[in-house]
């Protein structure tokens, strides 16, 4: 299991920070041409796709990392049996939202049918909207695979915003150790 | 009735520890399907996509990249440096420095708490050798990191300005009076604080240690130029400053420092998936209540129900900061901002607030209810850093709360404060 999380970790990073230097070129490139007089007519439409290619692709990868926000706050304080029914209760709510957003997102790539993107006419709609059902998917996957984790959390009451916070102070530490003298 | 349980489920679902997208999203579909059956599923569908594929947002990726660059890079490390060289020598100014620092580099980065993990990290240790009490230090750093919510480039006031379809470099042009007003307050707060509590004067002022670090930070200094001066000047829009801000980073920490080796802009860009990934996935599931909204008019009926009890603007402000301020004592910085914009912003137009304005005020409460718990996750890194105790820094950080509950007022009931500007260039 903890494999098959790494593998999709390494796969999930590989494509969204492909995309996001992509995007970061297509604006730079954007800006460029604008200002010698050869605007992209493709430039805008192609970097709001991107952006939602990011979303749900770094958005499996933050289901895999634990990194989606939430108010951990009362679960933590509440005594361990209700604590695990809660746990329970959110597993589900969890899956069974991406399960219906996964499922409708794919019974709708038929509507498109033919239609393309206005600029780029080689590309269809549900070509580029493929990637919501997929990444539904991948985020129940990532989802189940962080459960025995975040259940051994559970049990330990370990709050996860406390987690977050201890490895950011821990990784401005390292950068700052790899530094010479911060101040003068 | 039926958007009021949706409304509870959803803060429900949230009270249990779902994560907070995925309970906009769970209670969206909920109303949805209650008012359209398996078609609302499909609406919701295509408004989750198109929630995440709009053009003002582009700017977010693309200044967290830009951000978590300039921390890695030793930019934000050089330009301490050189503050703290110039004005460190002054009663209180290594407090004053973490003020200024942390009201351009805060919010920058899309994680509040990665934020004030790399701010504080340099300047909370460096405060405390110099003998400032750790809760005095963190307090400062928490509170000073909050008011740059308002300070561009703040990704907070990117969302609300895309959410509510309103300019952001307005937005931005809006946040710097009331910036600086905040900025210069919490410096003098500072200075008075060291006076009182007897803090000794730091280094002595030295030319050539300005010198020498400033000739360090020169190429750091013009970043910010870059940036903001593109973006004010008209020269670019705030998505196209955002990627001179990328290049710009890159050139910089790569090129001219040499600190961006490619582990580091690995992780950076690692990083900056993430948060944007957390940050925008927020923004995709709120089109799917938003479209729940509209469809059942709740926020219109909400207005229209105000507005039949006052149409005083003054006291519908002062209700709106009440609501506003729970809202960010409970909620994380983006949430609170998804959550409250579209129920807002009807009322905002039924009474005539210019929503430039209302933008400063919903971010400045989110950032003042970031100071209190049970959320308080700027608070709680910047105590974890100066290993003090929460409620003990709270007390020590109540004037510093003080002054931007003060800058709050200000934008509030004296509009000419952050709207001057904006009139003077932009209307």
């Amino acid at each position: 299991m903890r494999r098959l999380a790494w593998l999709l970790d390494l796969v999930l990073q590989v494509a969204t920070i492909g995309l996001l230097v992509v995007l970061a070129v297509v604006v730079v490139l954007g800006v460029g041409f604008r200002y010698t007089g050869n605007a992209l007519i493709w430039y805008d439409e192609v970097a709001s796709l991107l952006l939602a290619w990011i979303t749900f692709t770094g958005a499996g990868l933050a289901a895999l990392r634990n990194g989606h926000l939430a108010f951990n706050g009362l679960l933590y304080a509440a005594p361990l049996p209700l604590r695990r029914v809660l746990f329970v209760v959110v597993e589900v709510v969890f899956v069974a939202t991406f399960a219906v957003i996964g499922w409708a997102s794919w019974a709708i790539l038929a509507i498109f049918g033919t239609e393309t993107l206005v600029t780029l006419p080689d590309i269809t709609l549900a070509q580029t909207r493929i990637v919501l059902p997929v990444a539904a998917g991948v985020i129940i996957l990532a989802r189940l695979l962080t459960l025995p984790e975040r259940w051994a959390e559970l049990e330990a009451g370990h709050d996860p915003e406390m987690k977050e916070i201890e490895e950011e102070i821990a990784r401005a530490e390292r950068e700052l150790a790899r530094d010479e003298e911060p101040l003068r | 009735m039926t958007e009021l349980l949706v409304l509870l489920l959803m803060f429900g679902l949230i009270a249990i520890g779902l994560p907070i997208a995925v309970a906009i999203l769970s209670a969206a579909l909920v109303g949805v399907f209650a008012l359209r059956g398996e078609l609302g599923f499909y609406n919701a569908a295509l408004a989750i996509f198109d929630g995440a594929q709009s053009f003002p947002l582009i700017a977010i990726p693309l200044f967290i990249l830009a951000g978590a660059l300039m921390n890695t890079g030793g930019i934000s490390r050089r330009l301490i440096a050189f503050v703290t060289a110039l004005i460190g020598f002054v009663r209180g100014g290594l407090a004053m420095v973490n003020v200024g620092v942390s009201l351009f580099f805060a919010e920058i980065s899309g994680s509040a708490v990665a934020d004030v993990a790399a701010i504080g990290s340099i300047l909370i240790p460096a405060m405390k050798r110099k003998r400032y009490k750790a809760r005095f230090a963190a307090a400062v750093t928490s509170s000073s990191a909050s008011l740059a919510i308002i300070i561009p480039p703040s990704i907070p006031m990117i969302l609300y300005g895309a959410m509510a379809e309103t300019s952001i470099v307005q937005l931005f042009v809006a946040g710097i009076v009331p910036g600086l007003i905040g900025g210069f307050a919490m410096m003098a707060l500072c200075w008075w604080l060291a006076v009182r509590y007897d803090l000794p004067r730091e280094d002595a002022f030295d030319l050539r240690i300005v010198w020498r670090t400033a000739k360090e930070a020169g190429w750091a200094l013009t970043l910010p130029l870059i940036i903001l001066g593109g973006i004010f000047g008209g020269f670019v829009t705030a998505t196209e400053g955002a990627g001179l801000a990328v290049v710009a980073a890159l050139v910089v920490g790569g090129l001219i420092y040499r600190e961006i080796d490619l582990e580091r802009l690995y992780r950076a860009l690692v990083e900056g998936v993430n948060q944007t990934a957390i940050v925008m996935l927020l923004v995709a599931t709120s089109a799917v209540l938003g479209l729940y909204l509209t469809e059942t008019q709740m926020p219109q009926r909400l207005a229209a129900a105000i507005t039949d009890l006052t149409t005083n603007k003054l006291l519908v402000l002062m209700l709106m900061n009440v609501l506003l301020l729970i809202v960010g004592m409970v909620l994380h910085g983006a949430a609170a901002i998804i959550l409250t914009v579209p129920i807002f912003l009807p009322l905002v137009h039924q009474i005539g607030i210019d929503p430039v304005q209302f933008g400063l005020i919903l971010t400045l409460n989110i950032a003042i209810g970031q100071q209190t718990p049970p959320v308080a996750s700027v608070l709680v890194t910047a105590c974890s850093i100066a290993k003090t105790d929460i409620w003990k820094t709270t007390q020590t950080n109540l004037p510093f709360i003080g002054v931007l509950l003060v800058v709050l007022l200000l934008v509030t009931y004296v509009p000419i404060v952050p709207l001057g500007l904006v009139e003077l260039f932009y209307r």
